[in-house]
């Protein structure tokens, strides 16, 4: 498998992991529980959210390895752009993933009556918190 | 997530790193990880607790302390995958690292990092790696230069070694020049002696043709006046003999007249007759003159005509002597040039010895130099051979053996500083 294909899976893993541990932590803490998680968990508007986003940044990625692809092909035609464009692909992820983190638990709760409550909403919304520093900064430092 | 990170560096690898879009460092890598982490776990189980108590105020604390040692597990199991990652990215490139300078220092050049890191490491890897390409150029240059420096010193020696024989040839050759020159010389000036004495004597001989045709032309002019005088002799001898005609006549008349006298005229016809004959010899003896004189102007007119025609040759014989003259006075002007050519000649071929001289010493100098040269691109090869550029390359000799005793690893697979230097 060569590497784009291998950067495009690993995208949609980081895509796929942060609903998993906010839904994971909702049962966990019993915020959610019952009827009300699964309400939560078949949420249309997060499905739909969910393939909207990931769509996206996964649309996003292949444009930009696309063009890294490109660059590495060019030798050293285009090693100033290339390594321009690398250096800011953690930046696009983290900004990526922090706004897919805020509004994904919110495409969650909506509709979903628990969750009209303020407090229970703020509390569903701030367990995207540990998803952030637990993989998306070291992610950050990481490729930086 | 990272897997996606090591991926892309890896495949990013041949794209440098640039300076004007800068990375984070190390110790802020390790700083944010080890704080974004901790952070992390922290927020996690203050949640967990928060949501629990807010959703159930009487949980039991069997059930809160159950599921805040699964997060606390959960969470620190992420933490050790960070850290354990964070550490391996900074570990294992210093090992590569690390391995790769042990090869160096036992002269191998033909290694490469090529870490993809995007970090410090990284690019000291790839300084490193650019430092390694530029060493083993310079170290295939500096085989390549000691080996042609080899062969050329050995030209330059062998080279040398035929002009110092071409030089001593030549220094033989000036020598018997000189020799030659210095005889050239000796002829030059006894041939200038020569001369010298030659228009010595010509002169001697102009001069004394001039002061002959001066005296010759006296001589003409003595003649001249002989001449004149024979001629006033001439007439004063017509005048005697026209006045012994008349004393003849006289006599003539005084005997006539004695006879006529008779008796007492007889002795004055004796005295007639002796005028008679007096007057007769004084004509006979004007006649003699005249013959003598006649002779004698005949015998100065023939003297003249030779005394001319004398002086004409001893002219044109005063002419060819003052050619001749000429003549020897330019073979001495030129004989003087060549004796000063020829002192020029000998200066130069006195120079040209010297020079051969100073030639012959530089040459030996420059073949001793060459031997050194040599000798020192041998030590140079030698040295050089050490280093291992090319796995094609030769000469991969004893040297690196003697220099380096295999040193003992470490447990890291790595040589001791202290030992491998």
């Amino acid at each position: 498998m060569d590497y784009k294909k291998k950067l495009f899976i690993y995208v949609l893993i980081a895509m796929l992991v942060p609903p998993s541990g906010w839904i994971f932590n909702l049962w966990f803490t019993g915020l959610a529980r019952g009827e009300t998680f699964l309400k939560v968990l078949m949420n249309p508007i997060q499905v739909v959210y969910f393939i909207i986003a990931t769509s996206a940044m996964l649309m996003f990625f292949l444009s930009r390895l696309n063009k890294i692809e490109y660059y590495i092909s060019q030798g050293a035609n285009n090693n100033e752009e290339a390594a321009a464009l690398i250096s800011r692909m953690p930046y696009y992820f983290i900004i990526g993933e922090f706004l897919y983190n805020f509004f994904g638990p919110m495409s969650g709760m909506l509709g979903v009556p628990h969750f009209e409550i303020f407090d229970n909403f703020l509390l569903g919304e701030i367990l995207a918190l540990p998803n952030i520093f637990l993989f998306l900064t070291p992610f950050f430092v990481f490729f930086c | 997530m990272f897997f996606f990170v090591k991926g892309l560096e890896e495949w990013t690898q041949s794209i440098p790193l640039n300076d004007r879009y800068p990375f984070l460092s190390i110790g802020k890598k390790i700083f944010l990880s080890n704080f974004s982490t901790a952070l992390g776990i922290a927020i996690q189980i203050m949640l967990l607790n928060i949501v629990m108590v807010f959703v159930n105020s009487k949980i039991e604390f069997s059930s809160l302390l159950g599921k805040n040692l699964v997060s606390f597990f959960i969470s620190v199991s992420i933490s050790f995958i960070n850290i354990v990652f964070i550490t391996n990215q900074i570990k294992e490139p210093i090992l590569k690292i690390s391995s790769m300078v042990e090869q160096f220092g036992k002269g191998v050049l033909s290694i490469k990092i090529a870490l993809p890191n995007r970090d410090e490491i990284g690019l000291m890897a790839r300084i490193f790696d650019e430092a390694i390409k530029n060493f083993a150029e310079l170290i295939k240059k500096t085989k390549s230069s000691s080996e042609l420096m080899n062969s050329a010193s050995g030209e330059i020696s062998s080279g040398s070694q035929d002009l110092s024989q071409r030089t001593q040839e030549q220094a033989s050759s000036i020598e018997e020049t000189s020799a030659t020159m210095e005889e050239i010389t000796s002829r030059v000036k006894d041939s200038a002696t020569n001369i010298n004495k030659i228009v010595e004597l010509t002169n001697s001989s102009v001069i004394k043709i001039e002061n002959a045709m001066k005296e010759l032309e006296t001589i003409v002019v003595a003649m001249n006046e002989v001449n004149n005088s024979s001629k006033e002799i001439r007439n004063i001898n017509n005048v005697i003999n026209d006045i012994a005609f008349q004393t003849n006549l006289l006599a003539l008349n005084a005997a006539v007249e004695a006879a006529r006298a008779g008796e007492q005229g007889k002795g004055f016809a004796v005295v007639a007759t002796e005028v008679r004959n007096l007057a007769q010899r004084s004509s006979d003896a004007a006649s003699e003159i005249k013959n003598l004189i006649d002779r004698s102007t005949n015998m100065i007119e023939d003297s003249n005509k030779r005394i001319e025609e004398f002086s004409i040759v001893i002219t044109e014989f005063h002419e060819q002597l003052t050619t001749v003259k000429e003549s020897m006075d330019k073979m001495q002007s030129s004989i003087s040039e060549q004796e000063k050519s020829i002192e020029e000649i000998n200066r130069a071929i006195l120079q040209m010895d010297q020079v051969i001289q100073q030639n012959a010493a530089f040459v030996e100098e420059m073949a001793a130099s060459a031997e050194n040269l040599s000798a020192e691109a041998d030590a140079l090869a030698q040295m050089v051979s050490f280093f291992k550029v090319d796995s094609s390359m030769k000469n991969s000799n004893n040297f690196a053996m003697k220099q380096t005793t295999p040193k003992k690893p470490t447990p890291t697979g790595l040589v001791p500083y202290s030992e491998a230097s």
